[in-house]
């Protein structure tokens, strides 16, 4: 009985170890040690066993089934390992293979700069209006000091609709319009983004349409030096932080003192190359004190108030930014030009 | 405004810093240098030193030369000159060199032999030999030029030019003296005056009998002064001369009309001159034009006259256009022998004006719509005064002036406490008081808190305290001046709803897959009409620009659509095969026309799709764009937005009658149209496919977007699923079928979805089947199929009844 044992032990053994797979591993289990499996056949003799061996037999069968049980799980676990091996080896992508992207739409470049804009100035506290695009003359140049017939409306050839009424050249009549309606109030801080409108044929520089983003701060004490410092921030976050601005004297009918904005040119650092010129910086934006006429007219009393103004033009920027050498690009809709952005 | 550099340097007492430091210099004064140019450069043209002239083998009407070309090395030409021999410098164009004439020169031979360049006659390099001194032939140089060196240099020509731009403020910086005055401010230099002669009246005659002046229009004429110019010698002015006007972008005409010229840009002050013999009465008369008055003016235009143009007439009709041109009947000829010279000031507005009215733009009309100082009038006569002597053109005889009413320097009160809190740096007192000075604007008097400053009559655009500031704040330095921040109370910065919600729209359609465009607000009136809306669609509505640059431009739009159609033809040229654009921008509708008041200018949205969804990949070919597609971003976009509504079928003639709908948020508002374009339409915007096109009235979308968001509890029991199958006739339409199912599905229908449509077999001819996934579910028991089934019997029971349906199997 003893030898019966240990020889169904080693069959058993063996036939664990041959097998390769799960379902070889099942009928192995069930052949030795199911219910009506090899084991059991064995134990069924145990009458012929004398009775004080009984126990001795019994405690070796129990051995042995737990023995074979163990090997088993162990081998299953083998053998699982092994076919999920194999699957993965036969499971082999070829990464380089393009993925299933999804297709976002783009956003316009203009887009992105205005929002970049107005975010800067957001954070600075600038509360952000829209003025009406098509505007009444008195609005678009008698409000910002520039009469009928004064010279500087020479640079900026209009689109009149009637007599009075054309599609505005600038964004600086919400100048007019928003201190008109706020004072004697103050602070303003605002910005004012949008369309504007010249009678330029287009070419690489001109647009007859294009945007501009309008600044305006108006309180007691605003002085050329916060202008100054404001724009710096402003130059700072759009161009990073290694920038450096001029400002050059200037004109605008409705600053005194006007100045030009210059940014040291990103692509030589100041060096100068083609991009600037040679000169080493790039024009971005015209600004200046609230003229005090303007203040005059909307209300307030210019020897207590004062005010900085500034007119960008994200279109130019998006041009700087992008390195974009014609304007026309934005208008056109290329998709091949949109879907850089 | 073109400033020739050695020009400059005639007024201005030290030597003048390098071009580029000139250029800084002027450009932080406020004068913009806006290029640095060299005029008549003659690149790659050289001295060279005759060596060796032999006549060439093959003609006789030839010569071979050798030439030392200094670091050039020897060269051989082929020339016919006859005037060379050995020794004699003379200018050698080099392969590579390009003549004024426009002339490229290269090396090429002539019978075999080689010549490497070219030897240049005068003419050849645009350059004027003084009078009487002409050689024929090539240009013999000075003895004292180097081979090797620049001919330009030489010769001194291509003089650098700095390109200024002078703001409309600066009438005063439109002349040599004017910018010389910056210069001299800025350096320290001093501001040299050029020489003048005030002319002696001849005792013999009596010069007044000579000719009259009658300023008629005082209002419009200032100042008037003339006198005249007798024994004129006309010929043509020296080439020094002529160079200077070239540079500055002028055309040399005679010696008496250079000089005129030479004068203006120096001074500022434009001048005529008149043929005194064509002057009837010999009289002067500056007068408004008579109605139906004409003149031919120097260009041969015959100008028609009106009566708010100012003209300078004789005793009977206009000779000059004020300020703007002369008459072609008194211009200067060959025969003349006096000329009446004007030297006057007209007010800027009605120069502005006539000038505009009638398209001239001349040198003299820019400086008179700017302002001439009224003052500045006899200086220009005293300086051509002594012109005319140094170039014995003539003789400038007294002069009559008639200045009725003289302008004099006025007084700006400024505080400069004030002052230095506009700019925001401590500048100091004695700082502002010297630079007013170095600009000579004078300090007449001083208070404790207060300076009195006189004003020239040249700075006209100086007129009160803020000006002062400017000029003060640039003679400082703006880059001295601090950056300092603002102060004040802390706030947040906030945009408008209607901004916010732009940019969600835009990255709702930007994530459906949709790219951004931006056209024109104004558009072409045909495209409307292509479009074949219908009347009431404010088509005549457009409203139209006075002076638009083309018809492509002409009225403003009153639908995104025609433009972003454009957009859809011109990338289909380009063989895009996905468009899918979207524009956000406002459209003009007039309240009435023509215009009295602002239209309403509401934002809209258009899309429009055509070709795919996207590319294609390799795992699968992009969707095709069609009318559910667009459908299903709008959806998106009023699902994302809190807005309802339903599509209701709608009969617009830009869309396939089949194929579009309206989307009504209630009974009266309309929110967007949508549909296929109708195929004539396509075909009219060159679209040679199907194209989808939705448009959206943002504004009325902002009036019912529910934006808040309340939190639902999750369900806590689970829900039991159903699919369902309908045959119904293949008119019902889908929103009636769901109503039905809706109706008859008891408490317990929590999502009903549709996910098939099917046409053709098995389904019988006439039929469509429709099938649905139904999620019941109940909010406090787990359902039972005893729960379920009596529902579905009644959506079965009055599909069929309501919808003809019956369950497909
Ligand atoms: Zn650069």
């Amino acid at each position: 009985m003893e030898r019966k044992l240990q020889s169904l032990l080693s069959t058993a053994l063996k036939a664990i170890s041959d097998a390769t797979t799960q379902e070889e591993l099942d009928k192995v289990r069930i052949r030795f040690l199911g219910r009506k499996g090899e084991l059991t056949q064995i134990l069924r003799q145990m009458k012929d066993v004398a009775p004080e061996k009984r126990p001795i037999i019994g405690q070796l069968a129990n051995e042995i089934r737990h023995r074979l049980e163990t090997e088993l799980t162990s081998h299953i676990e083998e053998v699982r390992r092994l076919v999920r091996l194999k699957q993965l080896e036969r499971e082999q992508l070829d990464i380089t293979l393009p993925g299933a992207t999804t297709t976002l739409g783009h956003k316009h470049p203009l887009s992105l700069v205005l929002e970049d804009i107005v975010n800067i100035f957001l954070q600075m506290g600038f509360d952000v209006f829209e003025g009406p695009e098509v505007e009444y003359d008195y609005y678009n140049f008698e409000a910002l000091n520039i009469p009928k017939h004064h010279p500087a409306r020479d640079m900026q050839d209009s689109f009149y609709l009637t007599e009075e009424i054309l599609l505005r050249t600038h964004t600086s009549p919400f100048q007019a319009r928003i201190m008109e309606q706020v004072a004697p109030e103050l602070p303003i801080r605002v910005i004012c983004p949008g369309r504007c409108y010249r009678r330029d044929l287009a070419d690489a520089t001109h647009s007859p349409m294009f945007y501009q983003t309008e600044v305006l701060v108006v309180d007691e004490n605003v002085s050329f030096a916060n202008l100054k410092h404001t724009l710096l921030v402003f130059v700072r976050e759009m161009f990073g932080k290694e920038r450096s601005i001029r400002l050059r004297p200037s004109f605008f009918p409705f600053t005194e003192p006007s100045a030009e904005v210059d940014i040291s040119c990103f692509a030589c650092e100041g060096e100068g190359c083609s991009l600037c010129k040679g000169t080493g910086w790039l024009e971005v934006l015209g600004c200046g004190m609230v003229h005090p006429k303007v203040l005059e007219i909307a209300g307030y009393d210019p020897s207590k108030i004062s005010g900085f103004a500034a007119g960008m033009g994200p279109d130019r920027i998006a041009m700087l930014k992008y390195g974009i050498d014609d304007i026309r690009l934005f208008y056109e809709n290329d998709l091949r030009f949109l879907h850089q952005f | 405004m073109r400033v020739p550099y050695s020009w400059l340097q005639d007024y201005v007492s030290e030597k003048l810093p390098s071009p580029t430091q000139l250029a800084d210099i002027l450009t932080l004064a406020g004068l913009e240098v806006d290029s640095i140019e060299r005029a008549n450069q003659l690149d790659w043209v050289i001295v060279a030193q005759v060596v060796e002239i032999k006549l060439h083998p093959e003609t006789e009407h030839l010569f071979v030369v050798q030439v030392n070309a200094g670091s050039f090395g020897v060269k051989q030409l082929v020339t016919g000159a006859q005037n060379l021999k050995p020794g004699l410098k003379v200018p050698l164009a080099l392969p590579g060199a390009s003549l004024p004439n426009g002339q490229t020169i290269e090396a090429s031979r002539f019978k075999g032999l080689l010549s490497e360049g070219m030897l240049c006659s005068s003419q050849e390099l645009s350059w004027e030999e003084p009078e009487g001194k002409e050689t024929t032939g090539i240009l013999i140089l000075p003895r004292t030029a180097n081979p090797g060196d620049s001919v330009a240099q030489v010769l001194q020509l291509g003089d650098i030019v700095l390109d200024i731009e002078v703001t409309p403020n600066r009438s005063d910086c439109l002349s040599m003296i004017g910018v010389a005055r910056e210069v001299a401010t800025a350096t320290g230099a001093k501001l040299v005056l050029p020489q003048t002669m005030v002319p002696v009246p001849k005792s013999n005659e009596d010069e007044g009998s000579l000719f009259d002046i009658t300023v008629a229009a005082p209002d419009l004429c200032h100042r008037y002064a003339g006198a005249l110019i007798s024994n004129v010698s006309l010929g043509s002015s020296p080439a020094w001369l002529k160079q200077r006007l070239m540079a500055a972008g002028m055309r040399p005409v005679n010696n008496i009309v250079d000089i005129t010229n030479y004068v203006m840009l120096e001074t500022g002050q434009p001048l005529h001159a008149f043929d005194y013999s064509k002057l009837a009465q010999k009289q002067i008369v500056v007068r408004h034009a008579r109605p139906d008055e004409v003149l031919i003016t120097l260009d041969g235009t015959e100008q028609k006259l009106t009566e708010d143009m100012l003209v300078i007439a004789d005793g009977e009709k206009p000779q000059a256009l004020a300020g703007i041109m002369g008459g072609l009947n008194s211009e200067i000829t060959t025969n003349t022998d006096t000329v009446l010279l004007e030297s006057a000031s007209f007010a800027n507005i009605n120069i502005r004006r006539t000038a505009r009215s009638l398209g001239m733009r001349t040198e003299a009309s820019l400086r008179f719509e700017r302002g001439v100082d009224p003052n500045g009038v006899l200086f220009a006569l005293h300086r051509t005064s002594m012109l005319l002597k140094e170039l014995e053109a003539g003789e400038l005889g007294s002069i009559l002036d008639v200045y009725p009413e003289p302008v004099t320097p006025h007084v700006i009160t400024a505080n400069p406490d004030r002052m230095r809190r506009l700019i925001g740096a401590s500048i100091e007192d004695v700082f502002i008081k010297k630079a007013l000075e170095r600009l000579q604007l004078q300090v007449v008097q001083e208070s404790r808190d207060t300076l009195q400053v006189r004003i020239p009559t040249f700075r006209q655009d100086l007129k009160q305290e803020a000006d002062l500031v400017e000029e003060v704040a640039r003679l400082y330095g703006f880059d001295r001046i601090p950056a300092l921040p603002l102060e004040g109370k802390l706030k947040i910065g906030r945009r408008p709803l209607e901004l916010s919600i732009e940019l969600q729209i835009k990255d709702i359609l930007r994530g459906c897959g949709l790219d951004e465009v931006q056209t024109y607000s104004f558009i072409n009136p045909k495209s409307m009409a292509k479009l074949k809306l219908s009347p009431n669609d404010n088509q005549e509505n457009l409203i139209p620009l006075m002076f638009p640059l083309s018809e492509e431009q002409s009225v403003l739009r009153t639908t995104l659509l025609p433009s972003l159609l454009e957009v859809a033809a011109f990338n289909l040229r380009h063989k895009a095969k996905a468009i899918n654009i979207f524009e956000i921008s406002r459209v003009y509708l007039p309240e009435r026309m023509p215009l009295t008041e602002l239209p309403s200018m509401p934002r809209h949205l258009a899309i429009v799709l055509a070709g795919t969804k996207g590319e294609d990949s390799w795992q699968s070919k992009s969707q095709e764009n069609d009318f559910y597609r667009l459908k299903g971003i709008l959806e998106t976009l009023i699902h994302k937005l809190g807005v309802s509504g339903k599509f209701v079928p709608s009969a617009l003639n830009c869309y396939h009658p089949g194929r579009q709908a309206t989307f009504k948020m209630n009974e009266n508002e309309q929110l967007a149209s949508l549909g296929e374009l109708h195929p004539d339409v396509a075909e009219s915007f060159d679209l040679a496919t199907r194209v989808y096109a939705l448009e959206l009235d943002l504004s009325a979308l902002f009036m019912q977007m529910e934006l808040t968001r309340k939190y639902q509890p999750l369900p806590r029991y689970p829900s039991v699923e159903r699919d369902l199958a309908l045959t119904v006739p293949q008119d019902i339409e889908a929103i009636v079928a769901e109503e039905v199912i809706r109706e008859a599905a008891g408490p317990y229908l929590a999502q009903l979805k549709l996910f098939d449509v099917y046409l053709g077999e098995p389904i019988p001819i006439g039929y469509k089947s429709l099938a649905y996934s139904l999620l019941f579910r109940a909010p406090d028991h787990t359902l039972t199929e005893e729960d379920i089934n009596p529902h579905i019997e009644t959506i079965l029971q009055h599909a069929a009844e309501k919808l003809g349906a019956f369950v497909r199997h």
